[in-house]
C-alpha cells in the first residue's frame, strides 16, 4: 500500500520548548491510524501541522505525495478534520453550519448533508442552535462535518470524547465502515487504549513529543498473545521442571512465586501434572490476556519512573 | 471574493448593527437640532464641523464589527475551522475587513449627509443660521464629507492592531473609543484635532498599514 501521509523529522518549538521532536510517521492509504499518547504528548500539535494551522519549525510533511507548504490550500480540500474540540458558529443551527462548510469547501451536493447527519445518527436537531448541543452531539456533528465532503483523509482529534458507550460503538463502526467501504484513510487520536485496540490498523505511540513506536496492530496482537500465569510455591524449581520435562523455553519467572508461560499450546493439565508430581504446590493457574494497555504502558514507562 | 463576503454575512447578522447605526444617526441629528435651543449655531460651517465629529462614532461601530468578524473568530477558535478550508487566509481576512470598511464608509458618509441635511431642513423653518447655503459651500462640504468618510473607514482599522495582539474584543473596542476621543479633543470649539488635517490623515494611513500588516502576518502565523 502506498503512503498517503509521511512526516520526516517533523519538529515544532514553542518559545524555546520542543513540543514535537523529529517525528517520522507514515500513514498508509486506506488504513485507520491510531495516534496514541497521554494528554500533552504533542498529538494535537502534529495534527495542526498536518492541517497547516501550525507551521513546523523543522522537518517536512508530505500529503497525497505532495510536500505541504503554507500555501498548499488545495490539499486542505481533500481532508476532513476535527482538531481539539469540534467548534461551530454556535448561534447558527446545525444544518446552517454544515451548509456553510459545504460552501467553503466548494461542495455543492446538498443531499450529502442529510446523508452525513444520518450516518452519525443526528436527527431532529433542525431547530436548535448548536450552542444548545451537548458535547456528544457536537462531537457527532463535528464528525458529520468532517465526512460530508467524502474526503480522502480524515484527521480526527479525540473524536469519541464525550460520547456514551453506545455512541462510541456507533462511531467506531462508522469509522470502520468509512475505511472499508469508502477507502478513506483515518488518523484518529485518543488516549483511550481499548478504543484504539478495537479500531486501528496501525498504532503510533507518542509521548513527550516523540513518536516512540509505530507498529501495525497485527504485530501488537502477535507480540501480546495470551499467556498462562502460574502461582506456585517455588517458581525456580517449577521453571526447571518445565524446561527439563516439557521442553518449554518460552516462559518467564516474574518473582519467587509467579511464572508466565507464553507457549499457550502446552496443555495446562500437562504442566500441573509435572509440577504436582515433583512436589511443587500450585496455588493458581490461569490463562491471561495481555492487552494493548500493558504494551502501551510498558512503552510509555520505558526508561522512566512511573508515578 | 463576493462569495466570501456573502458567506461571512451568513455567519454574522449585520441587522442589529445597521439598526444601531440608524439610531445613532437619528440621535446625532436630533442633538444637532436640539443644541440650537441652548446655544444657536452661528454658521453652516459650524454645523459641518459638528457633523464631522459626530460621525467618528462609526469608528466604534467598526470596532464592534472587527471584534465580531475577526477577533471573536480567533477567540472562539472557529478560525481553526475557517483556516482549514482550501482558501487562502489572506482572502478570508480581506473579505472580513472589506465588510467592516464598507460598513464604516457607507454609514459615516450617510450620517454626515443625513445629519447635515436634517439640520438644513430644520433651519429652513427655524431660521437659526442666517446664511445662504451657496453652491460652492455645498461642493466644499460634500468633498469634505466624502474625504472624511474615506478617512474614517481607514482609521476604523487601527483598533485591529490592538485587538489582534491578544485576540481581545475589549482591547479593540477600548482603543476605538480612545481614537474617537482623541479625534474629538477640542470639540465644540473651532479647533478639534480632526481639523488639523494631518492627524486624521496620518491615522488613516496607519489604519491601512495595520490592515496590510495583519494580512501579511496571517499566512505564517500559528493558530493555537
Amino acid at each position: 500500500m502506498s503512503s498517503i501521509l509521511r512526516t520526516t523529522q517533523l519538529t515544532k518549538v514553542f518559545q524555546g520548548r520542543e513540543v514535537v521532536s523529529n517525528v517520522n510517521m507514515n500513514i498508509k492509504q486506506g488504513e485507520i491510524y491510531g495516534f496514541l499518547g497521554p494528554n500533552g504528548a504533542g498529538k494535537t500539535t502534529i495534527m495542526k501541522m498536518i492541517t497547516n494551522l501550525v507551521k513546523p519549525t523543522g522537518g517536512e510533511i508530505e500529503i497525497f505525495g505532495e510536500k505541504l507548504t503554507p500555501k498548499s490550500y488545495h490539499l486542505l480540500g481533500r481532508m476532513g478534520t476535527i482538531i481539539e474540540v469540534p467548534v461551530f458558529y454556535d448561534r447558527l443551527k446545525a444544518r446552517e453550519n454544515l451548509e456553510l462548510h459545504c460552501e467553503y469547501m466548494g461542495y455543492y451536493n446538498k443531499k450529502s448533508i442529510d446523508d452525513a447527519l444520518e450516518l452519525v445518527n443526528l436527527t431532529n436537531i433542525d431547530n436548535k442552535p448548536v450552542k444548545d448541543f451537548s458535547l456528544g452531539m457536537k462531537q457527532r456533528l463535528g464528525i458529520a462535518r468532517a465526512i460530508i465532503t467524502k474526503p480522502e483523509l480524515l484527521i480526527l482529534d479525540e473524536p469519541i470524547n464525550g460520547l456514551d458507550p453506545v455512541g462510541i460503538k456507533e462511531i467506531r463502526d462508522l469509522f470502520k465502515m468509512l475505511s472499508k467501504e469508502y477507502g478513506i484513510t483515518l488518523l484518529v487520536s485518543s488516549h483511550i487504549l481499548g478504543e484504539m485496540e478495537q479500531m486501528a490498523d496501525t498504532i503510533g505511540v507518542i509521548n513527550h513529543g516523540r513518536l516512540i513506536e509505530e507498529v501495525p496492530m497485527d504485530r501488537v496482537r502477535e507480540r501480546n498473545t495470551e499467556y498462562i500465569e502460574l502461582i506456585v510455591s517455588d517458581s525456580k524449581k517449577a521453571a526447571f521442571l518445565l524446561s527439563d520435562q516439557l521442553n518449554l523455553t518460552n516462559f518467564k519467572v516474574i518473582d519467587e512465586h509467579t511464572l508466565r508461560v507464553y507457549d499457550t499450546r502446552t496443555a495446562q493439565n500437562e504442566m500441573t501434572k509435572v509440577l504436582v508430581v515433583n512436589d511443587v504446590m500450585i496455588e493458581s493457574i490461569h490463562k491471561k490476556n495481555s492487552s494493548l494497555e500493558d504494551y502501551f504502558l510498558s512503552l510509555l514507562n520505558g526508561g522512566e519512573l512511573s508515578a | 471574493m463576493l462569495n466570501l463576503i456573502k458567506l461571512e454575512m451568513q455567519k454574522y447578522k449585520l441587522k442589529g448593527t445597521i439598526l444601531g447605526g440608524v439610531i445613532a444617526i437619528l440621535i446625532f441629528m436630533g442633538s444637532l437640532i436640539a443644541v440650537n435651543y441652548d446655544e444657536p449655531l452661528k454658521s453652516y460651517k459650524e454645523a459641518y464641523l459638528l457633523t464631522n465629529s459626530a460621525s467618528f462614532i462609526f469608528i466604534i461601530f467598526a470596532s464592534v464589527l472587527l471584534s465580531q468578524f475577526i477577533i471573536n473568530e480567533y477567540k472562539n477558535k472557529t478560525v481553526t475551522v475557517l483556516f482549514m478550508y482550501p482558501l487562502s487566509r489572506k482572502k478570508l481576512l480581506t473579505a472580513k475587513m472589506s465588510i467592516v470598511v464598507l460598513f464604516t464608509f457607507v454609514f459615516s458618509l450617510l450620517s454626515r449627509v443625513v445629519i447635515f441635511t436634517g439640520f438644513y431642513i430644520f433651519n429652513q423653518f427655524a431660521q437659526i443660521v442666517d446664511e445662504e447655503l451657496t453652491n460652492s459651500m455645498l461642493v466644499n462640504y460634500g468633498a469634505g464629507f466624502l474625504s472624511g468618510a474615506v478617512m474614517t473607514s481607514c482609521i476604523s482599522l487601527v483598533p485591529l492592531y490592538f485587538g489582534m495582539r491578544k485576540y481581545s474584543a475589549s482591547a479593540t473596542i477600548v482603543s476605538a473609543v480612545i481614537l474617537m476621543a482623541v479625534l474629538n479633543i477640542g470639540s465644540g470649539t473651532e479647533f478639534t484635532l480632526n481639523s488639523i488635517v494631518y492627524i486624521p490623515a496620518a491615522l488613516a494611513v496607519t489604519g491601512v498599514l495595520v490592515a496590510l500588516l495583519t494580512l501579511r502576518n496571517v499566512e505564517g502565523k500559528d493558530v493555537l
